[in-house]
């Protein structure tokens, strides 16, 4: 049986996905990137496969030093999510470094998409500095906020600003549970801001590791308007269209 | 170093000055001389930019020792018409480069556009040479932060403010002929004599057989479904436009767009056949500024043209001359012409939007990329208006706001490739 691997190698995370030649996924894994995330994506690639793409931040590092082919992370999250929602016409794609909005066909091509500019609001970045400081990880700031029924505003747009900003709450006794729903009502104002200029189109799927943050989910669905789709599978889309893409591109060589 | 004694008398920071040049080579070599299949014609470029900051100076100063006036600029609004029938030379001045930005920002906010910042640091870093040789700078009241950096920088060099109408009815018509007349004033004082009617004529004249160049490479460059010279080296003949001497750039240009004329005839195009063709529109790319070029250049799709001031604004109409006998009639001309500036410091601007469909369905391009340097208000806030028209058209359109740093680099790369995707 030949596998075709996908490696999202995002700013924050590695991730691969393994497809099998009907499209099902047959093994998936994520590990932090950091400074040697060549050794992890040459472990990676020792697994079987008959090809291999990459996407993601590093992709360019990739293809260089292991001459796999490579695509931008918008087509790859689009492949992807299409592959895990058929149907989807909306991709809410938050990684670790920047936020994305992508409206495809219905059937996995791009039509048109808007990235958040060159700054961390509105991103993974923005939750992980978030928990850091409140010294817990993403996913229990998730469950913290949920916890919380009062009303405080994270008013800084920029991720330095609010870590002072959250620093002073903490100094005024607010509750962590408290700050943690700011935090993720912040990022989610400002996503919601940046699809509602785009346009929204149902289904709409979150994607992304930001996607592990059920409460974020929840509250861009309030606000939109609309149920956003998920899974536990969605931080793995844009490897799961990498994959997608190996089997095209082997299909067609 | 060869031209040191003349950055001496041009009281230049000479180590800081080697610093950006080294730097300027490198990207040099990387982004135009390491590329294959260029046209001979941009030898001549090359060399230009090679000695950018020799000969040319050379040159200028030999005229500036005649006594000609010597005017730098950071608009296409300035009449250069009028320095050149007064045998003088008005060029460009650099403000392209983050190198002078860190400067800058010493005294200017951090939440201005690049091209203002980079200029006023040049002065301040004294290396630029354009910048020390010019007699007077001509700056102009096109944007808030310009109007303002003109008060500082008249504290450190000899500034004469133009002031640009924003809006194109009787009574800003008014204001810009005695614009006109006054910058004629002002630079037969520098020069210390009266423009007559022929030296305004063939000052135009020249002028325009500059721009008809230009003219004739935007047409060549990209026809028949040849892309017949790369974009970055289109742009970076529209940059060299506002350095070199007129009269040689524009045989210069010509000889270039002979040799394109073959290339088309011969079939020989840059990029593969099927290559995606990108309008970019937006705002100016003051040299060294060849940053989404060649990002897009380097995902596999070609400019094939420049909506943009460096580019398509600059050589777009002419000064109509026919009928004109006295200096006035001339004056009025050159008032037409400069009126038909679409800049986003009009309003309203709809010209411009037109003039952008206008000229994606004469170039057929696949897509455009509208630029926009950060803090650049104007053309920011047009995007809108330009991108929904576009999209009413059925032309796919990428929004990329940046300024010269490098750090944005990648992301940018992200988009623009995943644009070009959905072009295929």
């Amino acid at each position: 049986m030949s596998l075709y691997l996908g490696i999202d190698a995002g700013s924050t995370y590695i991730k691969a996905a393994w497809l099998n030649h009907s499209l099902e996924i047959k093994r998936l894994e994520v590990v932090p990137t950091h400074a040697d995330f060549e050794r992890v994506v040459s472990r990676f690639l020792e697994f079987e496969h008959s090809s291999a793409v990459a996407t993601g931040y590093c992709r360019k590092r990739l293809s260089a030093l292991f001459g796999v082919k490579d695509i931008s992370e918008i087509k790859a999250h689009a492949r992807g999510a299409q592959l895990l929602f058929p149907g989807v016409r909306t991709v809410i794609d938050v990684g670790g470094q920047d936020s994305k909005v992508i409206r495809t066909d219905g059937k996995g091509r791009v039509v048109d998409f808007v990235m958040n500019d060159r700054c961390a609001a509105g991103t993974g970045r923005f939750l992980e500095i978030a928990a850091l400081r409140l010294g817990v990880s993403v996913e229990a700031l998730s469950d913290l906020a949920s916890k919380s029924s009062e009303i405080i505003t994270i008013s800084s747009m920029c991720v330095v600003f609010a870590e002072t900003e959250i620093i002073s709450l903490l100094a005024q006794g607010t509750s962590k549970d408290a700050i943690a729903k700011a935090v993720i009502d912040s990022v989610a104002t400002r996503i919601a801001s940046m699809v509602k200029g785009f346009g929204l189109m149902d289904p709409v799927v979150f994607t992304g590791g930001a996607a592990l943050c059920s409460y974020l989910v929840e509250r861009l669905s309030q606000i939109l308007g609309s149920k956003l789709l998920t899974s536990h599978r969605a931080q793995f889309a844009g490897a799961i269209g990498a994959a997608i893409e190996a089997m095209n591109r082997k299909g067609s060589s | 170093m060869a031209y040191e004694e003349l950055y001496k008398k041009l009281d230049m920071d000479i180590e800081k000055h080697n610093q950006l040049m080294e730097i300027l080579g490198q990207v040099y070599q990387e982004l135009f001389l390491s590329r294959k299949n260029r046209p001979e014609g941009m030898n001549y470029f090359d060399g230009v930019i090679a000695e950018i900051h020799g000969k040319r100076i050379e040159e200028l100063f030999a005229l500036k020792e005649q006594g000609r006036a010597l005017v730098g600029t950071f608009c296409i609004f300035v009449p250069e018409e009028i320095v050149v029938a007064a045998k003088g030379a008005c060029y460009g001045l650099c403000g392209g480069a983050q190198f002078s930005i860190p400067e800058a920002e010493a005294h200017l906010p951090r939440n201005i556009c690049p091209l203002i910042k980079s200029a006023y640091g040049f002065k301040l870093q004294r290396t630029c040479p354009y910048t020390q040789l010019a007699d007077v700078i001509y700056g102009e009241t096109t944007c808030e932060a310009k109007k303002k950096t003109w008060e500082l920088l008249s504290q450190l060099h000899r500034v004469h403010v133009m002031h640009i109408p924003h809006k194109k009815e009787t009574l800003e018509r008014e204001l810009w002929r005695k614009e006109i007349e006054r910058f004629k004033v002002e630079i037969e004082e520098l020069a210390g004599n009266t423009i007559s009617f022929e030296n305004l004529k063939e000052g135009i004249e020249t002028v325009n057989a500059k721009r008809n160049a230009m003219k004739r490479l935007y047409d060549l460059r990209c026809k028949d479904g040849v892309v017949s010279i790369a974009g970055l080296d289109a742009l970076l003949v529209n940059q060299i436009s506002f350095y070199d001497d007129p009269v040689r750039f524009a045989q210069q240009v010509n000889q270039l767009c002979d040799e394109l004329e073959e290339r088309i005839e011969k079939g020989i195009s840059v990029f593969p056949e099927d290559v995606p063709k990108i309008l970019v529109s937006g705002t100016p790319m003051a040299p060294p500024n060849w940053k989404l070029h060649s990002i897009i250049e380097q995902s596999g799709a070609a400019v094939v043209a420049e909506e943009a001031c460096i580019g398509a604004r600059y050589f777009r109409d002419n000064v109509d001359v026919s009928g004109c006998e006295t200096v006035e009639d001339l004056i009025d001309a050159l008032l037409e012409r400069y009126l038909k500036i679409d800049c986003a410091c009009f309003t309203p601007n709809d010209e411009r939007v037109e003039n952008v469909i206008k000229m994606c369905r004469e170039k057929r391009v696949d897509g455009v990329v509208y630029y926009t340097l950060s803090f650049c208000h104007t053309y920011n806030v047009e995007s809108k208006k330009v991108m929904d028209r576009l999209k009413e058209e059925g032309i796919p359109v990428l929004r990329i706001e940046t300024d010269y740093s490098m750090e944005d680099v990648e992301q940018i790369r992200t988009r623009v490739e995943a644009f070009i995707e959905t072009l295929r």
